[in-house]
């Protein structure tokens, strides 16, 4: 598991990759919480090749979403929609909260 | 015939003076009660704590050794551990499957630095050289959450065995402890509520927060509130328990109501995956879901609810995730396709219906253990 992120204009994009499960993801979500809280408009949590993703990850999700949201900022993931990320973000409503978008062009098109 | 056990094994002095220059090896100081364990990591007997003092230990599969791992890969004496010059030391002792030190195979003995990792059999071990003081207060945690998994245990229902209704589950918790809690209760005489939660997170603070929830589930308390409603039960808890006043934690549900009179179910699926029906022929799994996000997660969100006929003898299975996200060899991922398919094979004379999914799960993957809770609820609907 690991995280990245690649700053361009007033776009970030996070990367995070591997499992999101309970062993690493305190660590992780600390991070993706921290990295989410910097003065850019838009942030793009790129999961697309995540290949799990734990209720502990989900949690992180909605905090950072909720604190980009708080400050005026706009947030969107990229998730493979054939992927059981995918089904975890669909199935605790994420996806309500946070647009899922396919590609991260077309993510940080919708967040910059 | 016994194995033969190797006398105690002399220490290569070669080896032992390369290694007591390391910076950070074992002080004399008085006030360093640093010792050495071996702690087990992997999922079997996992947390077990080994400490390695002035005695050399035997790891084997069965007495006489001194330290007995049960595991068919692990030879009756399998390697001895020792400190020499105040550092760790294993030497194998002739066993079938070899001893691995940091992923390899050792043939002489050994170091084991601070932080690597002995494989024997199935069983990983790994090395810590802490305070013992610090150790004390970490299995006074560690009994902590033995005392909460007792707790929680302690207010699950009893099966109900007879009536229209019948009921059957197991709870399996991880060795973190998840947030899972579950129950049921009849609403009146002809209505039967059964519902599950499970609060993001683990540890003791996830199962404290599952079982004030689940208080509130059980006796909702609110006048105008109809527990028979259970998008209304939802939003109840939504309001009750947003994450920003209760430490950032989220939960799902999943929440069933089942009228006898009228054998129609209504049900939510708060953030939570599907429940299923498997009716009396057991043909299909019907996945009872409802489009709604996690509870605490949007306030005032309107959920949403679904409602079906059931025909009488029809099986409800509730659980969590823990029975279906589990990393297999390979670090594949099973999932909630590979469970639903076990939920209509034939039962098994003898085995309650809950007992016998979570054998076929073990089983399917191979595990004996899971990372998370495993809990299956599983309600004959008459």
């Amino acid at each position: 598991m690991a995280i990245s992120y690649t700053d361009a204009g007033d776009v970030r994009t996070i990367n995070i990759t591997g499992r999101l499960d309970v062993e690493g993801a305190n660590s992780v979500s600390e991070q993706l919480v921290s990295l989410a809280q910097a003065a850019k408009k838009g942030v793009v949590v790129d999961l697309s090749t995540l290949k799990f993703l734990a209720s502990i990850g989900i949690r992180a999700l909605i905090t950072s979403a909720k604190a980009v949201k708080a400050r005026g900022g706009k947030m969107a993931l990229v998730v493979d929609a054939n992927s059981t990320v995918a089904m975890s973000i669909k199935a605790t409503g994420v996806d309500q909260l946070v647009p899922v978008y396919d590609s991260t062009p077309e993510a940080a098109k919708a967040t910059g | 015939m016994a194995e033969p056990v190797r006398d105690d094994s002399a220490i290569d002095e070669s080896l032992t003076r390369t290694v007591i220059a390391r910076p950070g090896a074992a002080s004399t100081s008085p006030d360093d009660d640093r010792a050495h364990y071996l702690v087990v990591v992997s999922a079997a007997g996992r947390g077990r704590r080994i400490e390695i003092g002035d005695k050399s230990l035997v790891l084997g599969r069965s007495q006489p050794a001194d330290v007995v791992v049960e595991d068919q890969l692990v030879s009756r004496n399998h390697c001895r551990v020792s400190l020499a010059m105040g550092e760790l030391f294993v030497t194998d002792m002739g066993s079938s499957n070899g001893t691995f030190v940091a992923g390899r195979k050792i043939s002489g003995p050994t170091f084991v630095a601070p932080g690597d990792r002995v494989a024997i059999g199935s069983c990983m071990l790994e090395h810590e050289w802490r305070s013992r003081r610090e150790v004390d207060a970490a299995s006074a945690a560690d009994t902590d959450l033995e005392k909460a998994k007792k707790y929680v245990r302690s207010l699950l229902p009893d099966r109900i065995r007879e009536g229209s209704v019948r009921t059957d589950w197991v709870l399996q918790p991880s060795a973190k402890l998840g947030g899972d809690m579950f129950g049921y209760h009849f609403i009146d005489p002809r209505t039967f509520a059964v519902y599950l939660i499970d609060v993001t997170g683990h540890g003791a603070d996830a199962a404290m927060h599952a079982v004030s929830v689940m208080n509130v589930v059980r006796k909702p308390g609110l006048k105008g509130l109809d527990a028979r409603d259970p998008a209304a039960i939802a939003a109840h808890l939504n309001e009750m328990f947003q994450m920003d006043s209760h430490g950032g934690m989220l939960l799902s549900l999943w929440y069933g109501v089942f009228d006898m009179e009228s054998s129609t179910l209504a049900y939510t699926s708060a953030g939570h995956h599907a429940g299923y029906l498997v009716g009396p022929g057991r043909v299909d799994a019907l996945p009872l879901e409802t489009q709604n996000v996690l509870i605490g997660m949007i306030p005032g969100y309107t959920y949403r609810s679904g409602s079906m006929q059931v025909p009488r003898g029809s099986l409800l299975y509730v659980f969590s995730d823990g029975v279906f996200e589990i990393e297999v060899a390979g670090g594949n991922q099973w999932g909630i396709d590979n469970f639903v398919a076990l939920l209509t094979q034939p039962p098994r004379t003898g085995m309650t219906e809950s007992r016998r999914i979570l054998e076929a799960v073990k089983d399917s993957t191979g595990r004996e253990s899971f990372e998370d809770d495993f809990t299956l609820v599983v309600a004959t609907l008459g």
